[in-house]
């Protein structure tokens, strides 16, 4: 059933915001499967690539998204995490995103956010729009399974970090990233926790976060963080920003936030950050994608029912 | 608040404050009123200082609570609830207090009247008072001319006017009449008039309130309402055909007839209330509105559950249909989402409800026919139904969901063992001797292909087996029963073909000569391998028993050990290291590592004697260059062994693979590793760096792990001595070598990270610029737990995937070099944090910034509430808040901290 004719079929499928069959998705992870387990917990990027943030199941935002930083294969793209909850259809986006990274697997990066994770999944959505939608939770299994081997940061020419949440005060060098084992459940501390959980604050040091999972870290850890390991910038996502992105710490940190409209009622436009190969940075910002062009949210219930 | 001039001498008020010496304060004298602010989403009570209108001499929320007092007729008192500090604001007007008393019992939706406080009846003066705000509020009467301005009124509805205005459309048949309205709309196909009936259905739904979706969800009127929501003006295109779904696909199956028509009454109400909220308007309600729709909910299936659970004739045909082994496959399907629909509702409830259901449901002997249906080979119940042919245009959407029985039968069970395990222990122990309900689990876990279920066996197998939910005598009974019977069937795909029991071994001659085969590689035991499994499959039975096993190793102390070491089961396992399929590979190196991660001897000793690295090194030098995750895995693997220091393992390492971790230089592990064996070996080198403990317990470890110096850690005595030694079952406690590391740390990281907390490097006394708006919005872990601990949205997995490494490095807040390592090579040194820190919670930090996303209040809110919760919460914030305020407190928590570790 492989061959780049069915996935070029299903990604068309999948762009059209209907979603694929059930034994396909799990054919798709098989394959997913073999390409991430191959990549680093500090997985190399090279420039020109586009950054990208939250996306949270906004398929019709994510697709402004493409239009916006141009489509895959054309562009290179990023895309640090949480790419499911929340909106009405994490399950078309994560495996449209899914099958770009099969089709085109040097195109197209995706590490793990903190909704990359069985337990978050099952309270923001996901493991409801799987049961809704398939009328069993099988795709949910296979695609937690994949959120495991998803890779927990990016760093692009060297210079750049990359990770969904933050710092972690258990790691100092980008090497302890690395024995990391990361093919599992995101754990409640830890380093790979803070790496998906943790945010940046006006503070000195670190600090307890209101999230009840990683960290608060402060300036003076961002520096130490990128002189120790010569990098020039963290690019991070995990926080709604109305403007799309921001600069924190002299310009060392950027949050860049990709949901436009997050939840459908916050207001907030997104953006992405475009690098050229000079990794000069461009940030392009993007609404909401108009309403008529969002279909009919298609939640149905079973038709049939018992109690 | 746009009173008129002349009405501010009627709100002319005196706050008051009650000091500590028990009088009152005057605080000044201004003007008073009820103001809402739409960013805090809430109501406060406001005076404004007489003197200086840019003064605000009070600004209180409104708070829902019964804590308002009016004392004669100017007078209105409270406790604050979150200051503790005792308000009171004199009127100088009766009339004003009454206004603002009015108010304040609108927002809490009372009666000013009423059960209130008022303690002299005035009641003419308040309904006099209450002509200026809310009498003014009228309802257009229900006719087609009127809609444009009922939606306008409802489109956006003050707090403290919801109570008046829901009462309004309550009374004489309001809201049917609309219903009429709408169908004349409807049949004059004014589009117009349509979409402002659109908003006032909506405008309906959204104030919320019980009485109101009473009526809505009214049999007769509610396809009138979805029929008003389908003609939503922001959808330009197509109409949404919400009736049509009605017409013709939804279909209300009786399995076994239900007779009670208060029940069938709910049962589509319930039905009617899902489709309103997850089709209908989901973008448009909050979160309010969402727990008010679920509340009714809730209560409806409530009385679903008592009423089917004490119905006899419905469980006992619901049994016989399930038994009856004529059952045409769709019928039994049927049967079974029927249960599967049951057992969800009643996972639901409250505990008392489910124990009551459960015991019904064992009375009527409703499990037992599952065993025989779960055995049923029907291949097209097992597997999915033929998919749907070639995709129409919109293919996924109107596809039926492929509800397989096979899965729902395993849902009964899930969702019957997520609460009651013990009764489907028991069923099963019942029995004897066939066990057909295991065996049948368990062939659902290790047969081949099926992917879809082996999650949900895997699950039940777990929760069934968790020992810490089990009482003495079931345990053992239990465990005995497992060991003896299923075990090897269980671990069969993985370790071929072994036996059971739980006995300690009789002689090492199985374990040797198992391990020959273990070593040697693919060899021999090779044959008594399962059918290969599709290669790639993502969730196959041989992941998931390495999932179990791990879990089995982590829980069941001695029965799984002897299990292992008899049949030589890590060695087994081992050999899926050299598979191709890389998710064997991480499974296989998982299971190791958990068997490491116990830092037991036994364990240690064996994989000393057999050799167990050497597929894994195989596997780490294989991947050296492509640094992927099997590399991760076996670096982080090997780093646990360093880090903790297990010194036999250690010293194995060095002996067997030290030429080769010699000239691996790419990450620090390798030489740390090899610098820890020296250190081992020679504790008088490194003896200053370990501080004052490494002449004591140190040399005293050195019993128990490898001795000094020596190399070759086990002779050929040893070897016979291996498996006689300790039969006794608490062989668990943690090894020698690694009490005494903790000792050697000199200062627990911990102190110093109350230390910084004491300076106030945590302080968050200014709110610092926030980034996040929507901080209300971001997930809580600790919140989410709980949730999915509740079983808050479904039934899968609780628990973190078993064997997980406890990756679990203090946090290093300043800057305690770790000892005996350069200070970049190790995250941690520093002993292991005290047990599970609960994940924190700092919830008055958010609360800042949720007010610039209002109406969504979220997850946080909901749980705050409940009770257990706030327990729990409150016992994190005393044990993590650094407010000053309880600096004290702190200094007492970082005492007890050192004190407990001090103990360890």
């Amino acid at each position: 059933m492989a061959g780049t004719s069915d996935l070029d079929r299903q990604i068309e499928q999948l762009r059209r915001c209907e979603y694929i069959k059930e034994a396909e998705v799990k054919a798709l992870c098989a394959k997913a499967r073999e390409i991430l387990v191959e990549e680093s917990n500090v997985q190399r990027v090279d420039a020109p690539v586009t950054i990208c943030g939250d996306i949270h199941g906004q398929f019709y935002d994510l697709k402004e998204l493409f239009k916006v930083g141009g489509d895959v294969p054309d562009a290179n793209y990023l895309f640090m995490g949480d790419f499911v909850d929340r909106g009405f259809y994490s399950v078309e986006t994560f495996l449209l995103l899914l099958a770009l990274k099969v089709r085109y697997p040097d195109r197209i990066t995706l590490i793990r956010g903190n909704h990359e994770s069985r337990q978050i999944t099952q309270v923001y959505g996901f493991y409801d729009e799987c049961l809704r939608k398939y009328g069993s939770v099988n795709v949910w299994r296979y695609c937690t399974e994949i959120f495991d081997y998803l890779s927990l940061s990016s760093l692009i020419e060297d210079k750049i970090f990359c990770v969904h949440g933050g710092l972690s005060p258990s790691i100092n060098t980008l090497d302890q990233i690395r024995v990391i084992d990361r093919k599992q459940e995101v754990p409640h501390d830890g380093a790979m926790c803070d790496l998906m959980w943790s945010d940046p604050e006006d503070i000195d040091g670190w600090g307890l976060s209101p999230r009840g999972a990683g960290y608060l870290f402060g300036g003076d850890v961002v520096a130490q963080f990128s002189s120790t390991n010569s990098i020039d910038l963290i690019a991070r996502a995990h926080q709604l920003v109305m403007e799309g992105y921001k600069h924190m710490f002299n310009d060392t940190l950027v949050t860049v936030w990709s949901a436009p409209n997050y939840c459908y009622r916050c207001g907030n436009v997104a953006a992405i950050l475009e690098l050229d190969e000079h990794l000069n940075k461009n940030f392009k910002i993007f609404e909401a994608a108009p309403q008529d062009q969002r279909g009919v949210p298609a939640k149905k219930p079973a038709p049939d029912y018992f109690l | 608040m746009a009173e008129a001039e002349s009405d501010d001498s009627r709100h002319r008020a005196k706050v008051y404050c009650l000091n500590s010496n028990g009088q009152w304060d005057d605080r000044g004298t201004g003007h008073a009123a009820v103001q809402y602010s739409p960013e805090d989403e809430a109501a406060f009570v406001v005076v404004v200082s007489e003197d200086d209108g840019s003064q605000v001499l009070l600004q209180a929320r409104v708070h829902m609570e019964d804590i308002y007092q009016r004392q004669q007729e100017t007078i209105v008192s409270w406790n604050e609830p979150e200051t503790g500090v005792d308000y009171a604001l004199s009127f100088q007007d009766a009339e004003g207090c009454t206004d603002l008393w009015e108010q304040i019992c609108s927002l809490q939706g009372r009666e000013p009247d009423g059960a209130g406080g008022t303690s002299d009846a005035e009641g003419a003066s308040s309904t006099a008072g209450s002509a200026g705000a809310d009498t003014a509020l009228q309802l257009p009467a229900a006719e087609l001319r009127n809609v444009a301005a009922i939606a306008d009124l409802l489109s956006e509805v003050p707090p403290f006017r919801r109570a008046r205005l829901v009462e309004l459309l309550l009374q004489s048949d309001y809201v049917p009449q609309l219903v009429r309205v709408f169908g004349v709309a409807e049949d004059l196909e004014c589009t117009d008039d349509l979409h402002h009936l659109y908003g006032v259905f909506k405008g309906l739904v959204l104030l919320n309130d019980a009485s109101l979706y009473e009526q809505l969800l009214r049999e007769d009127l509610v396809m009138s309402v979805f029929g008003a929501l389908e003609y939503d003006p922001d959808l330009h295109v197509a109409r949404a055909e919400h009736r049509a779904f009605f017409r013709s696909q939804q279909r209300f199956k009786q399995v076994v007839p239900i007779t009670d028509e208060d029940v069938l009454k709910r049962i589509h109400q319930n039905y009617h209330l899902s489709f309103l909220k997850d089709v209908v308007l989901p973008r448009s309600l909050d979160d309010n509105a969402f727990a008010a729709l679920n509340q009714i909910a809730f209560s409806n299936n409530m009385q679903i559950v008592s009423s089917l659970a004490n119905d006899e004739t419905f469980l006992q045909s619901l049994r016989d249909k399930l038994a009856d082994p004529s059952l045409s496959s769709e019928a039994l399907h049927d049967a079974l989402r029927l249960l599967q629909e049951l057992t969800t509702i009643a996972k639901q409830l409250q505990l008392y409800n489910r124990s009551t259901f459960y015991r019904k449901f064992v009375e009527h002997a409703c499990f037992a026919p599952l065993a025989a249906a779960l055995r049923r080979p029907e291949p097209e119940i097992r597997l999915s139904p033929p998919s749907p042919p070639t995709p129409s245009p919109t293919p996924p959407r109107t596809t039926t969901p492929n509800d397989h029985p096979a899965p729902a039968r395993r849902k009964v069970l899930l969702a019957s063992t997520q609460h009651e395990p013990a009764l489907l222990r028991t069923c099963i122990l019942s029995q004897r001797p066939g066990y057909e309900l295991c065996h049948a689990l368990i062939g659902v876990l290790v047969s081949p292909g099926g992917t879809g279920e082996k999650p949900q066996a895997s699950e039940v197998l777990r929760a069934l087996l968790d020992p810490d939910a089990m009482e003495g005598r079931e345990r053992d009974e239990f465990l005995n029963l497992f060991y003896d019977e299923f075990v090897d069937k269980i671990a069969q795909p993985v370790a071929g073909k072994v036996s059971a029991g739980t006995g300690p071994l009789n002689g090492p001659t199985n374990g040797t000569s198992g391990a020959r085969g273990g070593e040697g590689g693919a060899g021999s035991a090779e044959g008594d391998d399962p059918a290969e499994e599709a290669a790639g499959d993502v969730l196959s039975a041989r992941q998931h028993v390495c999932e179990l096993l791990c879990f089995f190793v982590t829980r069941h102390t001695y029965r799984i050990k002897y299990f292992i070491l008899r049949n030589n089961v890590l060695c087994r396992v081992l050999r899926l290291a050299k598979v191709r399929d890389k998710g064997l590979v991480l499974a296989a190196i998982r299971f190791f590592r958990t068997c490491i991660g116990l830092k037991d001897e036994f364990y240690n000793r064996y994989i000393v004697k057999n050799r167990c690295f050497e597929p894994v090194v195989a596997q780490l030098l294989a991947n050296l260059g492509r640094d992927n995750l099997v590399h991760s895995a076996i670096l982080e693997l090997l780093e646990f062994v360093r880090r903790e220091n297990v010194r036999s393992l250690v010293a194995h390492l060095a002996d067997a693979y030290g030429e080769r971790f010699r000239t691996l230089k790419h990450v620090e592990v390798f030489e740390g590793l090899l610098r820890r064996d020296a250190q081992n070996n020679d504790p008088g080198a490194i003896g200053p760096a370990k501080g004052p403990a490494a002449g004591g317990p140190g040399a005293s470890s050195c019993a128990v792990g490898a001795p000094p110096g020596g190399r070759r850690v086990f002779g050929g005595d040893e070897e016979d001595a291996y498996f006689n030694e300790s039969d006794d079952e608490e062989e668990a406690e943690p090894s020698a070598d690694a009490v005494d590391d903790r000792q050697f740390v000199p200062r627990p990281v911990h102190a110093a990270a109350d230390d910084r907390m004491e300076r106030g490097a945590f302080s968050h006394e200014a709110p610092p610029p926030r980034l996040v708006p929507g901080g209300s919005l971001a997930p809580r872990l600790p919140a989410v737990l709980e949730i999915a601990r509740r079983g808050g949205a479904s039934s899968p997995p609780l628990v973190p995937p078993v064997g997980s490494p406890p990756n679990r490095s203090p946090p290093q807040l300043s800057s305690a070099p770790p000892l005996g390592s350069p200070p970049a090579a190790s995250p941690a040194v520093g002993p292991p944090l005290p047990p599970a820190v609960p994940p924190h919670e700092r919830p008055c930090a958010a609360a800042g910034t949720a007010s610039l996303v209002p109406a969504y209040a979220d997850e946080d809110g909901a749980d705050a509430e409940r009770p257990a919760d706030a327990e729990v919460l409150a016992r994190k914030r005393q044990r993590l808040d650094p407010s000053p305020a309880e600096g004290e407190q702190q200094q007492q928590q970082q005492q007890q901290q050192q004190q407990q570790q001090q103990q360890q």
